[in-house]
């Protein structure tokens, strides 16, 4: 018995979040469609997340080359995920978040200004509802969820500055309703080796927002691309508090689109490996990551992640 | 206790980390005090001074110049015998190249957005400021079209309106200075000894002004990146149009209305006597007030001397493509200047809602 217990707890924190930021490019609002859990929370029991995440953008792509930019930016969120477990089969996830958006110059060009802007504000919120196709048991070790959801415009998108409504990359919300599709699926090895992989994979179907607020105009709405993220990871469990962690990350947006018609320089394709380290506890666990990306292929010319750092802490809660 | 205190710790890090607070509304949104409606006024992305302008420019030969096409776009300012040219090619990075040629200064302004060049002096004076500036990419736009600041004053000035629209020059009308707009190898038949603008600008590598930063936008007449406050139609939206500007009215001039070879059109704008010089494989549309130094009408038609020449009138005087009497009696002369630049055709549809077409 205590031997399945202890594998049981292994399992569990085998399989805590991996998280996945989907914010990489000067994108609007908070990263939440892989902020959440990568697994799916046991039936009675409650997960607590709060996740803290540095986005520093400086890079500028012209395409898959990189050129040289003249600007900065940096994205920092604060994001709170809850979810419970309704019972073996189902459970729900909701998140909610704060973003924070700071942009500047590099350097001054001779006599100019080093102008410097930052907005803040609630990001938008994302309910998910999770179904387990396959759930988590000890002998398989092996898990298969799909989930669905709906990201609320909880965000404010028509922050001004001086009067002047700032570009959407500015704001904290993204202004529109967005469907979300998830899936998940996880391998645990145990006994045989403390470690484990997992796949997930997450679609934004998203809606069209009233950012100018313009009536009877075929210019009032703007749309960001519909974004795919794919993660496939590993985790290794040490005899310590220490687990590890790798993640490979393909993130493919399509082009934003204004009056109905495509944005230049907006969309692409990345691709980042992502380290991570957890620290277990008794009654929560901590996770640091890094992000960096090795492949980029942007349309057009965009400002891009350059790196990224998040901190976590993951609580699990029993009702 | 513990959670909430990792909760509280984790956000107040979070407010630690902000170095500013949310933007404040220390000029602007008060349309009292601008001229154009703020809430039409939109912030491009960059910032001020994100598109970074060219104070301290250098140029180079057309013998030195191998990163042009001849298809390429140039902006031509004359000043006695220098001739200097802007390639569009860098101006697309920088909108807005600070120079001094002989004893002007000047500002060779470029969006493109709405793919119009205007030349601005730099030299101010109002009651109570006067002196020589430059002028930066305030990051903000208008009906896609930029809005320049002056280092001056910090005063605001829309490009294609010619206006300052915000600040001490508020209303006051821009000193414009004439550009030509036409391709690499115009300019090269025009003016063999120009001097063009290097691309070795200490800002970007050189390479990196060999790629357009806005895709197809120029040519795809769908896409627009801001509204604009009048969507005109009655021609596709990214034509190159030539438009003129009297204190009278406006009216729009495409190449449509030329041949290959030097056509000139003799027309009124609201009764305002004005000569059209252009030619479409050439790629210019330039305008004058077609007025002799007694200020009468005059008729001009194309001339068959060589270029710079394009125009003659019937007492024998011959006008270089600036609109300069370069032989004849009147030597020395000039036509006088329209308020008049190449743009896509959307933008003088947005602010000159009710431009004519020729």
């Amino acid at each position: 018995m205590r031997v399945y217990a202890i594998l049981l707890i292994s399992i569990m924190f085998g399989s805590m979040p991996y998280p996945s930021y989907s914010q990489a490019c000067c994108s609007a609002g908070t990263p939440l469609l892989s902020s959440m859990d990568v697994s799916t929370t046991p039936a009675g029991s409650g997960h607590l997340a709060v996740t803290y995440v540095y986005n520093q953008l400086q890079d500028v792509f012209s395409g898959s080359e990189k050129i040289e930019g003249f600007r900065q930016r940096l994205s920092q969120s604060l994001i709170w995920e809850l979810s419970y477990g309704i019972n073996q089969r189902w459970s729900v996830t909701g998140i909610f978040s704060w973003q924070q958006q700071t942009r500047r110059l590099n350097s001054p060009n001779q006599q100019q200004s080093l102008n410097r802007l930052t907005t803040d504000g609630m990001g938008d919120a994302l309910i998910l509802i999770k179904y387990n196709i396959l759930p988590l048991n000890i002998i398989q070790q092996r898990q298969i969820a799909l989930g669905a959801g709906l990201k609320l415009p909880t965000g404010k998108s028509n922050l001004r500055d001086r009067g002047f409504l700032l570009p959407a990359d500015m704001q904290p919300g993204t202004g529109s309703w967005d469907g979300v599709f998830w899936a998940y699926l996880y391998q645990g090895f145990l006994p045989k080796i403390t470690a484990n992989i997992f796949l997930n994979t997450s679609f934004r179907l998203n809606g069209t927002n009233n950012r100018y607020g313009l009536e009877n105009s075929d210019f009032s709405g703007y749309r960001f691309g519909n974004e795919w993220v794919v993660n496939v990871g590993g985790a290794y469990r040490t005899l310590s508090r220490f687990d590890f962690s790798i993640v490979a990350r393909y993130r493919q947006t399509a082009m934003d689109e204004f009056g109905g018609v495509s944005v230049s320089n907006t969309g692409g394709r990345w691709l980042y490996v992502s380290p991570g380290v957890n620290l277990n506890f008794s009654q929560f666990s901590l996770r640091f990551s890094g992000e960096w990306p090795v492949y980029r292929k942007l349309n057009g010319v965009q400002l891009t992640t350059s790196y990224k750092l998040d901190a976590s802490i993951f609580y699990q809660l029993q009702f | 206790m513990f959670r909430y205190g990792l909760f509280l710790l984790i956000l107040s890090l979070f407010i630690s980390c902000q170095e500013e607070s949310n933007p404040s509304s220390s000029i602007g949104g008060n349309d009292d005090d601008w001229l154009i409606p703020t809430n039409q006024i939109y912030d491009g992305g960059p910032g001020q001074d994100g598109i970074p302008s060219i104070d301290d420019p250098s140029f180079v030969g057309v013998g030195n110049t191998t990163f042009l096409t001849n298809d390429e776009l140039v902006v031509i300012y004359k000043e006695g015998d220098k001739v200097r040219a802007y390639p569009h090619a860098i101006l697309n990075w920088h909108e807005i190249v600070n120079d001094d040629v002989l004893s002007e200064e000047i500002c060779v302004s470029y969006c493109p957005l709405t793919g119009s060049t205007v030349g601005f002096d730099r030299n101010l004076s109002s009651e109570s400021a006067a002196g020589e500036t430059t002028y930066g990419v305030s990051g903000l736009l208008y009906n896609n079209n930029l809005i320049l600041y002056d280092r001056l004053t910090e005063s605001y000035w829309s490009q294609m309106l010619m206006k300052s629209v915000h600040g001490e020059f508020l209303g006051e009308d821009a000193k414009i200075v004439p550009l030509i707009e036409t391709t690499f190898a115009t300019l090269k038949k025009l003016y063999p000894g120009v001097e063009i603008l290097s691309n070795q600008t200490g800002i970007y590598s050189s390479s990196q002004y060999q790629t357009y930063p806005y895709g197809d936008y120029k040519t795809n007449n769908n896409r627009l990146l801001f509204p604009v406050t009048n969507d005109d139609q009655r021609l596709p939206r990214k034509d190159r149009v030539l438009g003129v500007v009297t204190d009278q009215g406006s009216k729009a001039y495409t190449f449509d209305d030329f041949q290959n070879s030097i056509n000139v059109i003799n027309d009124q704008i609201d009764g305002v006597p004005v000569v059209i010089a252009g030619s479409r494989s050439m790629n210019f549309m330039v305008a004058y007030i077609r007025q002799d130094a007694d200020g009468n009408a005059i008729e001009l038609q194309a001339t068959d001397a060589q270029l710079p020449a394009v125009m003659e009138d019937a007492g024998g005087n011959v006008y270089d493509i600036f609109g300069n009497i370069i032989d004849g009696p009147d030597q020395g002369r000039s036509l006088q200047n329209t308020k008049s630049f190449m743009a896509f055709w959307f933008a003088w549809g947005a602010f000159y809602p009710d431009i004519e077409i020729h």
